[in-house]
């Protein structure tokens, strides 16, 4: 028995989706709901796009907050943690869960949600196979920018779940703010070296490559916080 | 078996809750942990159980660091809080999707437990009263069959009836393999299931030995004037005292009686039993 076996990741998955059913369901039926409500009373699936985004965004917050809640329950904490799972197991699952799972379900049920509008637009769902459904797919949840800040997003609240100790809106706000900080830090200092290098005479024709660092740093960012996450995860302790 | 040497553990740097606990805890009795309110039995048994970070120290079950987090140390131990809660699904269904976790699990034995307690394993978790729930998860935890189980005031909640239910099925369960640790104030509801107990205080482990030792080296009840007096005091049926067993007739354990000793003569019983 190592300590990674991916037969217990699946176990640790059915264990986590059966005993939190109902927060994975109320969240499923907000996900879907609301753009569906909006785009029933508006007529339209145009206006669906943003409100499912909106929620796509800050739905991350409480994904990842659902992959601490027994974790961090006065009640459930110890039995939760003396499951015999390891720490390389349960952080592949949280991984899973809010980089594979979230995005794909959430894009399913925003997509379903239009399917359930289009009736109210076209009068049947056929006017809608073409370029609405390929603008969703696109542009909208699995839109990499979109992806990548979906997975900033989940991987601080995952962070400050894993961190927290009592206040946990206290600690979200301090830490959202030291990630916004950062981001405005590495955005000011990516413009200071781009105009720095145009001052100094290093005439830049192309800006792929300075972009390709900006998307490459981007597109890091989650990958450092989820490191950080399993590293806080492996050292974390219950107080109480 | 469990084991712990000089740990030591605080929640801030300025209040020590355990302070250079040894113990050697081995397979095959039902330990009982005492101590008065605070001195951290619970958090020695989560410090067992690698949910918490001794600050010096190490702790050792079955060789193996349990901040290691290795799966086959967990699956082959469980811990029964003192309050906790479920999911809000049936204990079927708990045990189906949990049983993966403990290869040892039985259903059949689960049933058998749930039976002897009087608890449906259909119904919905939540909709049990705190005893009852307490009921099911012992019920889960003993059919998991596991070597080690920690206890913590496992009888609060517990009617009467459940009580003495609760102490047949832990002394069928314990055998030469498996090891039972059972903190608890609830003395006289564990009593006749002890055979080892371990009483900490603010200075360490004041009395670590199993209770036959205890007997035959303490003597407990009425005050003979040729008795080598440790601990007295009055109770409604007259004076009683703890004084050193001198004879070869072993009295009956009164736990109570010795813990008060302990707690009031600390050095006399350290220095009957060896204890630093």
């Amino acid at each position: 028995m190592g300590n990674f076996n991916l037969g217990r990741v699946a176990q640790y998955a059915r264990y986590h989706y059966t005993s939190q059913y109902k927060q994975y369901l109320a969240f499923a039926l907000f996900v879907f709901g609301i753009p569906l409500i909006f785009g029933i009373l508006d007529r339209s699936i145009y206006n669906i796009e943003g409100i499912a985004l909106a929620i796509y965004i800050f739905g991350a917050m409480r994904i990842a907050m659902n992959q601490m809640l027994q974790l961090r329950g006065r009640g459930t904490k110890v039995i939760a943690s003396t499951l015999p799972i390891s720490n390389e197991e349960r952080f592949s699952f949280m991984l899973f869960d809010c980089a594979v799972v979230y995005p794909l379900v959430a894009f399913a049920l925003t997509l379903l949600a239009v399917i359930c509008v289009a009736p109210f637009q076209y009068g049947g769902v056929t006017g809608l196979l073409g370029a609405e459904l390929k603008d969703i797919a696109t542009q909208c949840h699995l839109y990499w920018p979109i992806y990548i800040l979906v997975q900033i997003i989940t991987s601080t609240s995952l962070l400050i779940n894993i961190l927290a100790r009592r206040s946990l809106v206290a600690a979200s706000a301090i830490g959202f703010g030291i990630i916004i900080a950062i981001l405005a830090l590495l955005a000011r200092l990516g413009i200071s070296l781009y105009a720095y290098y145009t001052e100094m005479g290093y005439v830049i024709n192309n800006i792929v490559v300075p972009e390709s660092v900006g998307v490459v740093m981007y597109c890091l960012i989650p990958v450092v916080l989820y490191a950080i996450c399993y590293i806080a995860l492996r050292k974390r302790q219950i107080k109480w | 078996m469990i084991t712990t040497r000089k740990l030591s553990f605080g929640y801030s740097s300025h209040r020590d809750v355990l302070t250079n606990i040894t113990l050697n805890l081995e397979n095959g009795h039902i330990h009982g942990l005492l101590g008065c309110n605070g001195i951290g039995k619970t958090t020695l048994l989560k410090l067992i159980c690698g949910i918490m970070r001794p600050q010096c120290g190490e702790v050792r079950v079955a060789g193996v660091d349990p901040m290691s987090r290795r799966p086959e140390i967990f699956s082959d131990m469980i811990i029964i809080p003192e309050e906790f809660d479920l999911p809000n699904i049936s204990l079927e269904r708990y045990a189906t999707i949990t049983k993966p976790f403990y290869p040892r699990f039985d259903r059949g034995d689960m049933r058998r437990y749930c039976e002897e307690f009087d608890i449906d394993p259909k119904i919905k978790l939540h909709s049990l009263s705190m005893g009852q729930r307490k009921k099911a998860y012992i019920a889960f935890a003993l059919a998991c069959n596991v070597s080690m189980i920690l206890l913590d005031e496992p009888t609060n909640g517990l009617d009467i009836p459940s009580k003495s239910i609760f102490r047949r099925l832990l002394a069928t369960y314990v055998n030469e393999e498996r090891l039972i640790i059972i903190s608890t104030h609830q003395v006289a509801d564990v009593e006749q299931l002890l055979d080892s107990i371990i009483i900490l205080d603010e200075i360490g482990v004041a009395l670590n030995a199993t209770t036959e030792e205890i007997c035959r080296k303490i003597k407990f009840g009425k005050i003979d004037e040729n008795d080598k007096v440790i601990y007295s005091e009055r109770t409604i049926v007259g004076d009683v005292a703890v004084s050193v067993n001198e004879t070869d007739v072993d009295t009956p354990l009164n736990i109570e009686l010795l813990f008060n000793a302990t707690t009031a003569n600390r050095n006399a019983i350290a220095a009957l039993f060896n204890t630093k």
